[in-house]
């Protein structure tokens, strides 16, 4: 019972739209699209874990900005030591681990972490920092070797000549997320469900969602 | 550093390098925030009048104290200390002025990662404060152009018949790849 609510929480497509800037801007190789899955799940654990033990401490009226200030500080850690132990992943990774201080699904799980309790939290940012990790890598599978060839740099001898570059762009990326949601939303579709959380708002998730709703 | 260098770095960031579809920051509020025209063409002006504040900030900030007492590693942490700062402030003026503040722009400006991310690479590409400026105009305008052109080519999606699978999101973000396909021609 418990298993199947951590589960639900971690709808794809929620996930997926929190994190697009780094879904799609670093899926074009196997080893960013791993590294940056594992510094997002490793910041998201982190600062779920911090933010659940000093909840208490914190005024309700600076929630939102001692969180940030909460995230920021684990993603310096996360890229400080990137910087130190996997440097050619972090030179790969470029801005894009920088700027995951201001992530949307980070943030939202931060959000989440003040109302469940500690365990819970856990759990819940576990279940959803794999889900987008699975996600990136088997975007950055299909791009990689329909679009340089290639699989975690090492060049498929066979692909040689039938590669579309259009796929290592950013463009390509975009092609390639849409097919992934469009995947997904065949198999489970969202379920709309009335957001009011800070992260939904600086998203646009609601309006995503209820666009029916409001013509 | 002429008047011709800063005016490529300005048109460079609307077109060449536009943030939300290019190198794909800000990307979630710009597929959120589009769905009917007139939120757009706000949340564009809001944001390029934050990323112009935030450049102006952040650059000093880096060049006279985070350089000089070589404090680099605490760039991400002060960066985000800076705009978030600058958000309230903003937010707070606003709110004396006119009793609304930024509303629904707010947390849209205060969790976005196209700010950082500009503030970030203009000192990663060692620009001057002008060139900053000259790049954070750049940046915003771009999403101004993309945040309302993109809103019109949504509302003609809406009368379309969508196969089910595409309904909602995909369709969305098949419409910005073509959309960053005509971008790339630019380049």
């Amino acid at each position: 019972m418990k298993n199947e609510s951590i589960l639900k929480s971690a709808n794809p497509i929620t996930i997926l739209f929190l994190g697009a800037c780094p879904a799609v801007a670093v899926t074009n190789n196997v080893l960013s699209a791993l590294g940056m899955g594992i510094a997002v799940l490793a910041a998201m654990l982190l600062s779920s874990a911090i933010i659940s033990a000093v909840k208490s401490l914190i005024p309700q009226k600076v929630k939102v900005a001692a969180y940030i200030l909460i995230i920021a500080g684990v993603v310096s850690l996360v890229q400080l030591l990137m910087n130190a132990f996997l440097p050619d992943i972090y030179r790969m990774l470029g801005v894009y681990i920088a700027v995951s201080a201001v992530d949307l699904l980070i943030f939202s799980k931060a959000e989440e972490t003040a109302e469940l309790g500690f365990k819970r939290s856990m759990g819940d940012s576990l279940a959803t920092g794999l889900v987008f990790l699975l996600a990136l890598v088997v975007m950055a599978i299909f791009r990689e070797i329909l679009g340089s060839g290639s699989f975690a740099g090492l060049a498929i001898p066979f692909m040689k000549g039938y590669t579309m570059s259009l796929l290592t762009q950013p463009s390509g990326g975009l092609l390639m997320f849409a097919i992934l949601l469009a995947v997904i939303n065949a198999i489970r579709p969202m379920q709309a469900k009335p957001e009011t959380s800070f992260a939904a708002a600086a998203s646009g998730i609601y309006t995503e969602q209820n666009g029916e709703d409001e013509k | 550093m002429t008047v011709k260098s800063l005016f490529l770095i300005m048109m460079g960031g609307i077109l060449v390098n536009n943030y939300a579809l290019e190198k794909l920051l800000g990307l979630t509020p710009f597929l959120g925030y589009t769905r009917r025209g007139g939120k757009a063409a706000g949340m564009g002006i809001a944001i390029t009048v934050i990323l112009l504040l935030a450049a102006a900030v952040t650059w000093p900030i880096q060049t006279y104290v985070l350089d000089r007492f070589a404090l680099g590693y605490m760039q991400i942490l002060v960066f985000v200390a800076v705009i978030l700062a600058l958000s309230y402030a903003v937010n707070a003026v606003l709110k004396k002025s006119d009793g609304l503040g930024l509303g629904v722009y707010f947390p849209v400006i205060v969790l976005n990662s196209a700010v950082l991310g500009l503030c970030l690479s203009n000192i990663g590409e060692g620009y001057g404060f002008v060139e900053a400026l000259a790049s954070a105009l750049g940046c915003g305008l771009g999403f101004l152009l993309g945040m309302t052109v993109f809103a019109e080519l949504r509302e003609k999606i809406d009368d379309a018949c969508v196969p089910k699978a595409f309904r909602g999101l995909p369709i969305t973000v098949l419409a910005a790849f073509i959309f960053s396909m005509v971008l790339t021609a630019f380049k």
